[in-house]
């Protein structure tokens, strides 16, 4: 099967609720072993750093998550694109079904980052760029969520989100440019980030645990399209025999 | 006479009609102004320090407050039907829309800033950059603000939403905007700012109106 019939055969909702059943309970197991291993390499493995202590190791969450929330925008982009360019309903329902999601990252990676700021830099809040700018980011997740459910027709909803999504994805790289300069001329650098300088024995767990959420992202984002479909769809034949069986 | 600059015109007309919808913002934007004295120590260089900071926010806000009822009655009256089904460009009309939108709303307040720079104790020789830098970005904001009023326009208390869609994307604008009243106050040089605000400026005329025609095109499609 090539690519392109693969494509055009996504367009019908039944054949992608059926092959999503076992793609997704193979991204959960991949993920949840992926998410162990990185875990462990972690939490035990991994040397405490000879600065931070144990308490760089926020960052196996910290670090999967905000890589998350912008992977999580990207998908929606880019479904937003094929849905408004190709009018294929599947990637309204995957975007639809990945907001959500991507807006628990980004609470995640917020949250996770404050606590580890306690300690660190001795307050929950600084205004360094990357926390202002994941947080404006949690806010153009919340706007896309809230444009999505806020129509009584669906599809309306569904390009409207489409297109917020779109110019706030041109938006998020111009939001983290801005913010970087702003925060550079308002106050000296905090802190210098986990540069690439991260001991191999610290790093693997890192990698391992990325790859574990990405997987995770897919599993979680696999069974929430289902569902989208079947509400979306639950007048039509397939929809019927599902909820009937 | 050019029907484009025809259709300005007329807009333009429209709105001058309810002089209300001009006198809003710029009463909004005074009295925001006003209550900063009240609230901080007058004395000092507080308030001179915050002075950028209060005029961009006032600005924007003051933005916002008419962005509901931008196309709420054309919308209503079925013109903006018409705009969607005829053969010229949508995209034409909603930029000329917004141009109007902007002369009625922000060039007032624009022309009442030196009044703030007084009360807020801003220094004067600034005053040029800051209108300068206040005139890209009202421009600049108005455009983000319409693509938020097109996407919420056929829903009911729409205000609230259109806060949560345009603030977060108007913060660059912001952010820019602030500084380069900054460097003026404090006689630096303002250009990299002044410079940022204008690709802003363009990027945002150049590509909004696409999106703000798509936005209400959805309206009609179903």
């Amino acid at each position: 099967m090539t690519l392109k019939t693969f494509f055009h055969r996504l367009g019908s909702p039944p054949y992608f609720y059926q092959i999503s059943r076992p793609w997704g309970r193979a991204f959960a197991w991949i993920g949840l072993l992926l998410i162990l291993v990185g875990l462990y390499g972690g939490l035990w493995l991994a040397p405490p750093d000879y600065q931070q202590g144990n308490g760089f190791r926020i960052m196996y969450v910290h670090v999967p998550s905000a890589w998350m929330s912008l992977f999580v925008f990207m998908v929606i982009a880019v479904c937003s694109f094929i849905g408004l360019v190709w009018r294929m309903r599947l990637a309204y329902a995957v975007a639809a079904a990945s907001a959500p999601l991507g807006a628990a990252f980004t609470a995640v990676a917020l949250v996770t980052g404050s606590l580890w700021g306690k300690p660190m830099w001795g307050t929950y809040w600084v205004w360094d760029a990357r926390l202002t700018s994941e947080l404006i980011l949690f806010f153009l997740y919340l706007g896309v969520i809230t444009l999505n459910r806020s129509f009584e027709d669906q599809k309306t909803g569904d390009k409207a989100a489409a297109i917020l999504a779109l110019v706030g994805a041109i938006d998020v790289p111009i939001v983290h440019y801005s913010v970087d300069w702003w925060q550079t001329l308002h106050q000296g650098s905090s802190f210098k980030g986990l540069t690439s300088e991260i001991a191999p024995s610290m790093l693997w767990p890192l990698l391992v645990l990325m790859a574990g959420f990405m997987f995770y992202y897919g599993w979680l984002v696999l069974w929430r399209t289902r569902s989208e479909l079947l509400l979306r769809e639950a007048d039509r034949d397939w929809a019927q025999q599902v909820i009937g069986s | 006479m050019n029907p484009w600059l025809f259709f300005f015109r007329t807009e333009l007309g429209i709105s001058w009609r309810e002089r209300r919808r001009v006198m809003l913002p710029l009463v909004f934007f005074s009295i925001v102004a006003f209550l900063f004295p009240l609230t901080l120590n007058p004395k000092g260089h507080l308030l001179a320090r915050m002075a950028p900071g209060i005029i961009w926010v006032d600005a924007m806000l003051a933005v916002f407050l008419g962005l509901e009822s931008l196309f709420r009655h054309d919308h209503e009256e079925g013109i903006l039907e018409q705009w969607v089904i005829s053969p010229t460009s949508l995209e034409l009309r909603v930029l000329f829309k917004v141009a109007s939108f902007w002369t009625v709303t922000s060039l007032p307040l624009l022309l009442i800033s030196p009044l703030l720079v007084l009360w807020l104790s801003f220094p004067l020789r600034g005053l040029g950059i800051l209108m300068i830098g206040l005139f890209l970005g009202t421009v600049t904001l108005c455009f983000l603000g319409a693509l938020g009023a097109a996407l919420t326009l056929t829903l009911r208390q729409s205000s609230m939403l259109i806060a949560i869609l345009f603030l977060p994307i108007a913060t660059p604008v912001l952010i820019f905007g602030a500084h380069s009243a900054v460097l003026a106050a404090r006689q630096l040089d303002p250009r990299p700012a002044l410079y940022l605000l204008a690709t802003l400026f363009f990027l945002t005329v150049g590509i909004v109106p696409k999106a703000i025609s798509a936005a209400l095109r959805i309206s009609y499609e179903t």
